[in-house]
């Protein structure tokens, strides 16, 4: 072995060890990397709507932003739309998302995806739960996607929905969204709570909202209305109120605004803390009381199953805030006018839940409170449970509702004006 | 780098590679399956694995006490003969061998769906068993002290993801809370205590830890604990997803992460808890290529087990390659728990036995007590 | 002049033949460093020559503590009967004196700044310690820098650096060895620690590594550094280097062992793990509440320096949906009009950022601030308007630069430098699989790297009893414990308190 054989070995050692980095570090910077996309071509889809289409297939609509408009001005380009709508008929989503790259230049992503509009027509189809559930299975479209119900179809909604004050398409829906938490006016819906509701005894509640304004007379409560109903004049076109309501993921029907907001009180869990609502003024009948309202704790159900006709004891823990009131009686200083608001608001509002409750037992399959929850509770065995049927004793039960009532305060006027002029007048 | 192999391991990093490696099994395939039998009362069955194991566990520690400074291959050794030992030492690398390459093939799958949908499977798991090499390389020291060093960020970060998603808890979805009934829920206990058959496997490693009770307390700990947070894991689960859902979801761990958001700036922050998850998972299977290599080593009384992790992770691979898609995984997996279940089980009793045998062999007024022997291999 | 079975010469007895074999050895006279000064040993009544090296005697010393008592002397009654013992021991005043036989001895010392004299008719000669190399003043620390605390600084010279950390730590265990290295030059390295302290086996490690070290000459301690370091291809660096004493001296009661040369204007530390290249002198300087705020900045940075171009590209070409949706599409817009991918982008950026880094330190100091201009007008703006990266890369590019300054070791920071070009290869190729395979392997990597036995991480991981001072600190007078991972010997700095101050 001569010291040159020796030292050719170790240059041919380490020429290997050379080339085998060097391939590994080529092959990191030259290949494809399979899921490697840069940012700037990719299509961000905000927004998708769902349409009936022919022959059992379904009309794909995709709101695609533009990143340029909206942004600081290095990236602005002048004259471009700050999104592009196109709609896509297909057999279900993911071979639309594939049809829409034979027209849109970059690769279309549900990555930043947070809303799906489904019209009313199609979610009344019992082709709709097989779609959504098809869908489901691509890891880009997420569960917590906001379901919003629109009255026309979905396609006209997007187009229409061109909010002045917002230049983003997803601000909208991302303001909204707030709004929703903090009114009450709609649940607030997402592709997970249908899937799950599919199957349950429970009925999903979906975002109930339309582009198109549908004449009705005006009505004392504010938020007796039905999506397309709300008295306004000009603004944006697009109203959000009251719930489309499924079982075994089809539409069955509506509620509105304001049985949204009992049906938020009655669920056992408050996913809005406080509204603003107004009641009638007990001592003159054309004024109305505005309260905000706030739940008091968790809403206690107790159930008594035993009876093949169950009973079924609400609680609700309120407390409200007094804001307004047309009448101008002196209620915050009269403890006994206090005594008698507090009893005829606890009236009204136990009145109001009861005709929740009944119009849920007689319209609809099942109960929108997720009570069935509460169900559950008594027995020990799901197959037990499920032999009970807990839609078919819920339509037959007899309920009974109190309000516990707690009177906050009164504003910062003690007393209207009024008042103190009439006593000195 | 040698004299490093032979240092033992402190009880700290031992605990904290129990508490990765069997707590991962939230993250995985094995929490969906046992939602399928078990409903809404699946949290239970992990529990009553855990209870059904630590029986075999008892008695195999028995046996371990009775022979200090040895792991189980040297036991198993010195009371089966060599064929006997060679035997059993096979069987236990075969359920593990087969166990790490359908756990693996099911982590890849994980990866594959839910985060690189383009990337090839094969392409993903080479990286995957790469980095584990290179870690099990480093000796059974890198292993303990990467888990002893991330054990509290990990642990940090589980707290992170439920306290992110305790608004949308629902506890009441845990009723009925005896799911599809008390027996069918012990039977799935029973019958799927494998999934805590690391405890079994880890008594192998017995000479690498510092001493015998902080093996004991080490393993013990990591289990008990690991234990309770796969059932509390899994009862988040139920009570997020609600039953029938559940089933329905592939992979739950992943789908909870996927709901987390940091305020609402920060949406879709899955991808902060899947990069720890992948870090853990290095480690996990680092730990069990060291150990396949280990346990193989001994059953063919090799030199140096340390040559062997090469080729182990072949097998992996090429075995994990096997199942054609993500369903026919599971359904291996399922059939590999009953199996390694009975061997797991059956085991600790088998040496027990076999131990007992020698004892009273040697107690016996024939033969005299013999001189207490260091086994050769103790210091492999 | 005899050769003795080892090799080496011998003196004769002869003045002159001594003295011709010096100059021959040391090329006089072309070689007019080599000093000779004959003179007559008036009380011996002999002839003698002083010799020194001119630049490494200190000549004060010689003239008035050498020659000047051989010189002025008279003859008188001696008590010694050897003229050398009577010239060491009665007549010279300086303090050092010892003989030599032979030429190897003779030779070194002169290089070392040793004065030789030599006597007719002595077969030996007398060497006096004179060293006298220049060096600076006490300078101020170039490199680390605090707010509160000594602004003291080694220089050059090993005796003085030695003086200053006897200052800075009087404890009569605190040992000075001395080792010589190189074959043709030899230095000389002085390693110190404290004896009831340090672990005698890192201490016995240190020393045969230094002794092993086979090479010409060894002219100062990062080349010496490089001679003993165990993994010289790692990334992670196995020493450490300080300029300031006091860091040293708590170093050295920590039981660390430091290495002091001449021409190295700081002191080795061995061995060293993560938390001391982390650690700044200034952390102990301030009280609890402000060290641990400045600690916790410098940790963050550590991991913003190693992860952040990485994350960004993994982000923005893998996981986009992580990216809040207005920053996505602000992003999107900006990254419209560049024709790079992102990889690209970020490396030309990271590459201009190092071109500037390198930059700075060689310019000269007096066009030294034009370089900062130029190099953030080129970086920042006129890039983004020539639409050659987006200004969000700026953005990042600059973060993780500046926070990788605040790594107070310059050997660290170039690892971490290192290290953030590995993830961001890793991050570009898989997104965060890349990165969080990358980071497994590199924390594999750092949990087994030992320093001299020592483990990186430690006392971490492994873990060892520390005093609480490893990531964030306790008051000092809950500091009791030495870190165990260095096996100090004493392991309690100071015994249980019952009582608050």
């Amino acid at each position: 072995m001569t010291v040159r054989n020796t030292r050719n070995r170790k240059r041919n050692r380490i020429l290997r060890r050379m080339l085998e980095c060097a391939a590994l570090l080529s092959l990191c910077l030259l290949s494809g990397c399979w899921d490697k996309l840069e940012l700037e071509e990719q299509a961000f889809v905000v927004v998708i709507g769902l349409d009936k289409g022919p022959r059992n297939t379904v009309e794909v609509t995709f709101q695609i932003a533009n990143p340029q408009i909206g942004s600081s001005d290095i990236g602005t380009a002048e004259g471009e739309p700050p999104s592009d709508t196109i709609r896509f008929t297909s057999s279900d989503i993911l071979s639309a998302k594939e049809l829409a790259n034979t027209v849109i230049t970059r690769t279309i992503n549900f990555a930043h995806l947070k809303t799906m509009i489904v019209s009313e027509e199609l979610a009344r189809d019992e082709i709709f739960p097989h779609i959504a559930g098809a869908a489901i299975r691509d890891p880009e479209l997420r569960r917590e996607v906001a379901m919003i119900v629109s009255r026309e179809k979905a396609f006209d909604f997007i187009m229409k929905n061109r909010p002045r004050l917002e230049t983003r398409p997803h601000k909208y829906y991302e303001l909204m969204q707030q709004r929703w938490m903090e009114t009450g006016y709609v649940p607030f819906s997402t592709l997970n709570q249908y899937l799950q509701q599919q199957v349950t005894d429970s009925m999903f509640l979906a975002i109930y909202a339309t582009a198109r304004q549908h004449n009705h007379r005006v009505s004392r409560h504010e938020d007796a209305y039905l999506a397309g109903q709300v008295p306004k004049r000009a603004g944006d076109p697009v109203q959000m109120i009251g719930a489309a309501v499924f079982h075994n993921g089809r539409m069955v029907g509506t509620l509105t605004g304001e049985q949204m907001r009992w049906v938020q009180m009655l669920r056992h869990k408050a996913s809005v803390d406080a509204f603003i609502t107004s009641f009638s003024d007990p001592l003159e009948e054309d004024a109305m009381v505005t309260v905000r309202l706030f739940k008091n704790g968790n809403t206690k159900i107790k159930f008594d199953l035993r009876k093949e006709v169950p009973r079924i004891h609400v609680t609700l823990p309120l407390r409200i805030q007094l804001l307004s009131f047309t009448s101008l009686e002196p209620y915050a200083t009269d403890p006994e006018m206090q005594r008698m608001l507090i009893k005829h608001l606890k009236e009204q509002i136990e009145s109001e839940l009861l005709e929740v409750i009944r119009l849920s037992q007689k319209k609809f399959p099942g109960d929108p409170f997720e009570w069935e929850l509460f169900a559950r509770k008594h027995f020990m065995t799901m197959p037990a449970y499920q032999a009970y049927g807990w839609s078919k004793h819920f339509k037959k039960a007899k309920v009974d509702v109190k309000v516990e009532l707690r009177l906050e305060n009164f504003g910062k006027q003690r007393t209207p004006y009024m008042q103190t002029k009439r006593k000195e007048g | 780098m040698s004299a490093l192999q032979e240092e033992k391991v402190g009880g700290r990093e031992f605990t904290s590679i129990f508490l990765i490696a069997v707590g991962m099994k939230l993250s995985d395939i094995t929490t969906t399956i046992l939602f399928d039998s078990g409903q809404t009362a699946g949290w239970m069955i992990p529990l009553l694995s855990l209870g059904f194991m630590l029986i075999a566990y008892v008695v195999l520690m028995s046996v371990l006490k009775r022979h200090p400074g040895q792991g189980l291959p040297e036991i198993v050794f010195a009371i089966g003969g060599k064929f006997g030992g060679a035997l059993i030492c096979l069987l236990l690398f075969a359920a593990a061998l087969l166990m790490t390459s359908v756990t693996s093939r099911g982590y890849v799958d994980i990866i594959n769906v839910m985060v690189y949908q383009r990337t090839p499977l094969y392409a993903l798991y080479l990286m995957l068993l790469a980095a584990a090499l290179y870690v099990a390389h480093r000796g059974f020291a890198a292993i303990a002290r990467i888990s002893w060093l991330i054990i509290f960020p990990i642990e940090g970060a589980i707290v992170l993801l439920v306290s992110i998603m305790w608004q949308d808890i629902d506890w009441l979805r845990l009723f009925p809370w005896l799911g599809p009934g008390p027996l069918k829920i012990v039977e799935t206990g029973l019958m799927h205590s494998a999934m805590f058959g690391e405890i079994i496997l880890a008594t192998a490693l017995v000479p690498r830890v510092s001493s015998f009770k902080a093996f004991r307390i080490g393993s013990a700990l990591g289990f008990v604990i690991s234990s309770l947070k796969i059932s509390f894991l899994m009862a988040v689960y139920v009570s997020v997803f609600d039953y029938p859902e559940i089933i329905h979801i592939a992979y739950p761990f992943q789908q909870l992460t996927k709901n987390t958001s940091f305020g609402r700036v920060f949406t879709h922050a899955e991808s902060f808890f899947i990069a720890f998850w992948l870090l853990i998972s290095v480690v996990y299977f680092a730990f069990y290529i060291y150990l396949l290599a280990y346990l193989f080593g001994h059953a063919v009384r090799a030199s140096d087990h340390r040559k062997l992790q090469i080729p182990m992770a072949g097998l992996v691979f090429f075995i994990g390659l096997v199942p054609g898609n993500t369903e026919q995984v599971r359904s291996y997996w399922e059939l590999l728990m009953s199996y390694s279940t009975l061997l797991y089980g059956a085991l600790p009793f088998i040496i027990w036995m076999l131990d007992r045998i020698r004892r009273s062999r040697h107690d016996s007024p024939q033969h005299p007590q013999p001189q207490a022997q260091p086994n050769p291999q103790a210091n492999a | 002049m005899t050769t003795r079975q080892d090799g080496k010469t011998e003196l004769s007895a002869q003045l002159a033949a001594n003295l011709e074999r010096l100059k021959r050895d040391f090329s006089w006279p072309q070689n007019q460093s080599l000093v000779i000064r004959n003179l007559v040993v008036a009380a011996l009544k002999r002839d003698a020559a002083v010799l020194y090296l001119e630049g490494a005697a200190d000549i004060e010393e010689i003239e008035r503590r050498i020659i000047e008592p051989l010189v002025a002397r008279g003859p008188s009654e001696f008590k010694n009967a050897d003229p050398l013992d009577v010239v060491r021991l009665e007549i010279v005043t300086h303090r050092t004196g010892k003989a030599a036989e032979t030429f190897d001895e003779i030779n070194g010392d002169l290089l070392n700044g040793w004065t030789v004299l030599l006597i007719e008719g002595a077969d030996r000669a007398l060497l006096f310690e004179t060293r006298g190399f220049e060096s600076r003043q006490v300078p101020e620390p170039i490199v680390e820098h605090v707010i509160r605390g000594p602004k003291e600084a080694f220089t050059e010279s090993a005796a003085f650096n030695r003086s200053l950390v006897r200052k800075y730590l009087r404890d009569r265990h605190l040992v000075a060895e001395t080792l010589t290295i190189g074959d043709r030059a030899a230095s000389e390295v002085t390693l110190m620690y404290v004896k009831d302290l340090a672990d005698p086996n890192i201490v016995d490690e240190v020393k045969r590594r230094i002794r092993e070290v086979r090479t010409d000459a060894v002219t100062s301690l990062p080349l010496l550094e490089q001679y003993i370091d165990e993994n010289p291809y790692s990334l992670v660096p196995n020493a450490l280097h300080t300029e300031r004493p006091d860091r040293a001296c708590a170093f050295l009661l920590e039981g660390h062992v430091i290495l002091l040369m001449d021409n190295s204007p700081a002191a080795m530390v061995l061995p060293i793990t993560l938390w001391s290249l982390v650690h700044s002198a200034e952390d102990h300087y301030m009280r609890w509440a402000y060290s641990n705020f400045m600690r916790i900045i410098r940790l963050l940075a550590l991991f913003v320096a190693v992860l952040t171009p990485s994350v960004y590209i993994a982000v923005s070409t893998f996981h986009e949906e992580m990216i809040p949706s207005d920053l996505l599409l602000a992003i999107a817009a900006t990254r419209e009009k560049v024709p790079f991918p992102a990889l690209l982008e970020v490396l030309l950026m990271e590459f201009a950022f190092e071109l500037v880094r390198e930059a700075a330190i060689r310019v000269p100091t007096v066009i030294g601030p034009t370089i900062g201009i130029v190099g953030a007008l080129i970086l920042g703006q006129a890039a983004v308007e020539a639409n050659i990266i987006s200004p969000i890369l700026v953005v990042i590019v600059a973060i993780t630069g500046i926070s990788s300054f605040t790594i107070p070791e310059p050997s660290l920071n170039v690892t971490v430098r290192i290290t953030r070009f590995i993830l961001l290869f890793a991050g570009a190729f898989m997104g965060f699989y890349g990165i969080a395979l990358a980071l497994a392997c590199i924390l594999a990597y750092l949990t087994t790297y030992t320093s001299y036995g020592v483990p990186f991480l430690s006392p971490l991981t492994p873990h060892y009893r520390s005093s609480a001072d490893m990531i964030l600190r306790l008051p000092v007078h809950k500091e009791r414990i030495r870190p165990h991972n260095l096996n100090p010997r004493d392991a309690v700095r100071r015994p249980e308190r019952k009582s608050k101050p």
